[in-house]
């Protein structure tokens, strides 16, 4: 029980630094990150830096972090789709995936201005998971398609994918689990909810982690 | 008693597991499959390079075939007839010899029957390894064999558009190997064709050498020429395949009705 409670109470620690690791995977290749792996190393940094203000306004002007983690969905949503807009092929998949974005952009610009400044706009983060779930899927049904590397573990995008499919798959989970929560008040039940992110959360970095690290070796 | 809200969160837990095990479960079959159609693509690449290697193989058989059975023509019907009726020559010489009947005229024309055998083995060995194309290169010798060619009757036209050093990249081999190609696309359209003019064009695409003749003769089709080369039992055009092969070049063919083409191209490797 008491790993269990020290656990419970390191993971979201941990889950914050772990995206130190992809940060500093993808310093080392830089000079040999393509202009979709680059758009996953601009994710990550954005994701340092809202962690960073996530944890740091609270305590520092006793104001909710809400609207920085809004804002972070959009450029998240952003970047994604510019990812997946950059490694598929076809023009008219482009296009739909670009007017999802700028959909889901203006909706969550109204929202974060309009009247729900302090609450999560959770019905943008279930779009963008159940969105970067079909993406992920149809990668790697063009991956099946088009054969183009002999091992496919060497490719750095493989991972990216593989990360955005467990991590978005996940969230849709996280997202059904704490509405329940919220529903019937079980606020007991949101540490569990936070382990089950904070795994998430690491997991996704580590992969994202070794997509960078593939980069070192990979060749088109 | 168990609370039913516990109870649903613990259910909700369940399927969240078997939500992201079915992905985890995903993924591996997605890698399996990949896997898989990596191995069959890597087994149809290894066929087409056995198939390839196999079809080199018989075009070296197919080209040797052809010389062989050119340099026997060349020796039964040319050279083995002047031997022969110089040995019943020298015969009837020793006898009228020692009848006092010798005729040094008669000993004259048989002296350029000595000749004519000597020039044919010389063309057949020339055929063999043709010293100009050794000495002058592929270029100089194609335009040498054109201009031969010319007459009063056949205009000639040479276009030499090459600005770098393409041909010169080319090995021994497989300057050969054009050299022969072009005889034997300049034989065929001599035979076949009935031009009155001719213009070759030799220019470089990219890292390919071009050869290309154009004729007002008759012409012919892509397809007409597979279909005879299919049917052909002599070794003329299925060599001439064989060696475009060996070259890892192209042959293609238009038809006009005023100005057909024969295309050939040849990639350098740079």
């Amino acid at each position: 029980m008491e790993i269990m409670k020290y656990t419970l109470k390191v993971l979201p620690d941990v889950s914050v630094f772990s995206t130190l690791i992809p940060f500093v995977f993808a310093l080392l290749s830089y000079k040999k990150l393509s202009t979709e792996l680059k758009l996953i190393f601009y994710l990550v940094v954005a994701a340092m830096v809202t962690e960073l203000i996530s944890s740091v306004v609270p305590f520092l002007t006793n104001s909710s972090n809400i609207v920085f983690i809004n804002s972070y969905y959009i450029v998240e949503t952003i970047l994604i789709t510019l990812f997946y807009v950059k490694i598929t092929a076809n023009r008219y998949w482009n296009y739909v995936m670009l007017l999802l974005c700028l959909a889901a952009c203006i909706w969550s610009l109204v929202y974060m201005f309009g009247t729900s400044k302090d609450s999560m706009n959770i019905i943008a983060v279930a779009i963008e998971s159940v969105s970067v779930i079909v993406y992920a899927l149809l990668t790697y049904y063009y991956f099946l398609k088009n054969i183009e590397h002999a091992n496919i573990f060497g490719v750095p995008v493989f991972w990216m994918n593989t990360a955005f499919l467990l991590f978005f798959g996940g969230n849709l989970f996280l997202h059904i689990f704490s509405n329940y929560l919220l529903e019937n008040a079980l606020y007991s039940f949101f540490e569990l909810w936070g382990l089950i992110h904070s795994s998430l959360n690491i997991s996704f970095y580590l992969l994202i982690s070794i997509g960078f690290w593939k980069t070192r070796k990979f060749q088109l | 008693m168990e609370n039913p809200q516990v109870s649903t969160i613990t259910e909700l837990v369940v399927f969240g597991c078997i939500g992201m095990i079915a992905l985890i479960v995903f993924i591996f079959i997605f890698i399996i499959m990949y896997q898989r159609k990596v191995n069959l693509h890597k087994l149809r690449i290894n066929e087409k390079e056995n198939q390839h290697q196999k079809q080199l193989l018989e075009s070296t058989i197919i080209i040797e075939e052809s010389e062989r059975e050119r340099i026997a023509k060349n020796l039964h019907d040319s050279v083995n007839p002047m031997l022969t009726l110089l040995k019943l020559n020298l015969t009837k010489h020793r006898m009228a010899f020692a009848k006092n009947t010798f005729s040094p005229e008669e000993y004259k024309k048989d002296v350029v029957l000595i000749d004519h055998a000597i020039e044919n083995i010389r063309s057949t060995c020339s055929d063999l390894l043709p010293s100009f194309l050794l000495e002058f290169g592929l270029i100089k010798t194609l335009e040498e064999y054109i201009k031969k060619i010319g007459s009063d009757l056949i205009q000639v036209k040479i276009t030499n558009d090459l600005n770098s050093d393409i041909p010169d990249q080319l090995k021994k081999q497989q300057q050969l190997l054009i050299y022969r190609v072009f005889l034997e696309l300049m034989n065929n359209l001599l035979k076949h064709s009935g031009f009155n003019q001719i213009n070759l064009l030799l220019k470089e695409e990219g890292a390919n050498l071009i050869l290309q003749i154009f004729h007002n003769g008759k012409g012919i089709t892509n397809e007409e020429i597979e279909k005879l080369t299919e049917a052909s039992k002599g070794l003329g055009l299925r060599s001439l395949k064989a060696r475009v092969l060996l070259l890892n070049g192209n042959i293609d063919y238009q038809k006009n009705e005023t100005l057909s083409s024969i295309k050939l191209s040849i990639p350098v490797k740079v």
